[in-house]
């Protein structure tokens, strides 16, 4: 097993999440840094844009590093490690929604709601050179566009963009079957592409 | 929904490749050092620090009686071999001593002594079906029969400080040992006519077994045990159970048929018996591959086969860090439950 050392003699990639994961709950404090930076940015980003509180989200970032490290010792390999952290990010999310009652997060609703209204963005359907650089300033909207999104649609998408994770780990991930992980997933894309549609 | 959706993989390209472009947001380099520090903290003390503190207590005891105790299991086991081989040396000089008052014998007496031992049916021309039914007795017997040289051989270690004669010379008169020899039963006497009439040419091996066949026959129940662990499975009734010991038995019918004085009819039906059980013999071995089956087929159940492997050699990291190499290389392969299972720690 290589040491310390060899991890951070650049070989990072040649090791798995799985893997690395596994190191650190033998002790390679070092394993630990690499998947840290692997993920840190998805992970803030995901509850970043469901909560849409930098201060929350970061206080529930720090949250579930900390569960994934006392959880250390009991990590085997089940499925993807990523499925693994965004299921303890969405269990911890969840946990937050519910404990918060009637404040402004429970509004995000968590089931998936049939009839969401389309989104809204700015419309100019001209169709001029000077309307495409408007539309090139109105994709910078996208960011905004994905936190309109229902909340189980915006969290399938952003585990599928955020974690890289297919059809199946976002349904593990999320805790439901996998057609209604991927009708979530097809409705987001369905609803960004509609409020983008004139400027792609 | 009721709106009609309208999959576009090449918009769909575009949003992704749009949203990854402008959602780059991390964390605070605070916020990094804090959950960076917990988690160097947290490995400083090992994995499973309780565990390991646990284990340093316990450790150290729990080894030296492990060894002790895997040391006397094996002299008891020592010396029990060793008594048990020479228990086998004195059968085999009282034994070979019988035999060779056999031998001495007028040289006559010989063809009596085949027809003592149940082989006097042979003297008529037997019925194929009869003779097929005589080799799967002489088969079924002689499985056994294989065995006792080994313990034999292994009784004669230099720990038994005993050595199991195998005098090269009365090697040939021993197969009349079971013709004379207290010990009665089937095992005895079926290779011992067989062996008598073959004063034919015999292979060295067979007559080396023939030789020692009746020491182990006599051997104790202990070492039989011993030998029934590296032994294979017992055969089962029926022609396949027959098989592994299939070229056996022609081997020995073959000189029964060889001798001048045996009559040639009996030779071609020893020897059509043996060949039908060498035919069982592929065919029992046929089945039993078809029955098998291949076990693993795609490399991916042959990856989780070396998995089992690792679990079952107790190897959990390897096996760990093999599944982990395994999720990476089949993201959607479901790992089996008993993989998953067997790699969980116990709480």
């Amino acid at each position: 097993m290589p040491t310390s050392a060899t991890l951070h003699a650049g070989m990072d990639e040649s090791f798995s999440d799985e893997e690395l994961m596994l190191r650190y709950g033998a002790g390679d404090a070092a394993a630990f840094d690499i998947l840290y930076a692997r993920h840190k940015g998805g992970v803030y980003r995901y509850l970043l844009r469901q909560l849409r509180e930098p201060a929350l989200a970061e206080e529930l970032f720090q949250d579930v590093w900390l569960r994934l490290v006392n959880a250390r010792d009991r990590y085997t390999v089940q499925a993807r490690f990523a499925t693994w952290l965004y299921r303890i990010a969405h269990n911890r999310l969840v946990d937050h929604v519910r404990r918060r009652g009637n404040h402004e997060v429970v509004s995000l609703g968590w089931n998936d709601a049939e009839e969401d209204p389309p989104l809204q963005i700015a419309d100019d359907p001209a169709r001029t050179p000077e309307a495409r650089q408007w539309a090139g300033q109105q994709l910078e909207r996208i960011v905004e566009l994905v936190e309109a999104l229902p909340p189980a649609q915006r969290e399938a998408f952003l585990l599928h963009h955020e974690a890289d994770l297919g059809v199946d780990a976002i349904a593990e991930a999320t805790g439901v079957n996998r057609e209604t992980a991927k009708s979530r997933l097809r409705y987001a894309f369905d609803k960004l592409r509609r409020g983008l549609e004139d400027y792609l | 929904m009721s709106e009609a959706r309208n999959d576009d993989p090449r918009r769909d390209g575009e949003i992704s490749a749009a949203y990854r472009t402008r959602s780059a947001e991390t964390p605070p380099a605070g916020l990094d050092a804090r959950i960076l520090a917990a988690a160097h903290r947290a490995a400083g003390g090992r994995p499973g620090g309780r565990k390991h503190r646990w284990s340093r207590w316990i450790d150290a005891p729990f080894a030296t009686a492990a060894v002790v105790l895997v040391s006397a299991t094996l002299i008891v086991l020592m010396r029990e071999e060793g008594m048990l081989g020479q228990r086998a040396a004195k059968e085999a000089k009282r034994a070979s001593a019988t035999q060779e008052r056999a031998v001495q014998a007028p040289v006559p007496a010989a063809p009596p002594a085949v027809i003592e031992n149940g082989a006097a049916d042979m003297s008529r021309p037997a019925a194929p079906a009869e003779v097929r039914a005589r080799a799967e007795e002489e088969t079924g017997a002689s499985a056994p029969q294989r065995e006792p040289p080994a313990a034999a051989n292994a009784s004669s270690s230099p720990k038994g400080g005993t050595a199991v004669p195998a005098p090269p010379e009365p090697q040939r008169h021993d197969a009349l040992a079971p013709a004379t020899a207290p010990i009665p039963g089937e095992r005895a006497q079926a290779p011992g006519g067989v062996s008598v009439e073959g004063s034919g040419p015999m292979p060295p091996l067979e007559k080396r077994e023939a030789a020692l066949e009746p020491f182990p026959a006599e051997a104790p129940a202990a070492a039989a045990t011993i030998r029934q662990q590296a032994a294979p499975p017992a055969a089962t009734p029926g022609r396949a159970a027959v098989m592994p010991s299939a070229p056996d038995a022609s081997l020995r019918a073959a000189p029964a048929g060889a001798p001048p004085r045996a009559a040639a009819p009996r030779s071609a039906e020893v020897q059509a018996p043996a060949a039908d059980v060498e035919e069982a013999g592929t065919a029992g071995k046929l089945a039993r591959e078809k029955t098998a089956g291949p076990a693993v087929q795609t490399p991916e159940e042959r990856w989780l086969a070396e998995i089992r492997e690792l679990v079952r050699a107790g190897k959990f990291t390897d096996a760990q860090l093999s599944l982990a190499r395994f999720v990476r290389a089949y993201p959607d392969y479901r790992v089996p439950a008993d993989i998953i299972d067997a790699l969980k720690p116990a709480d």
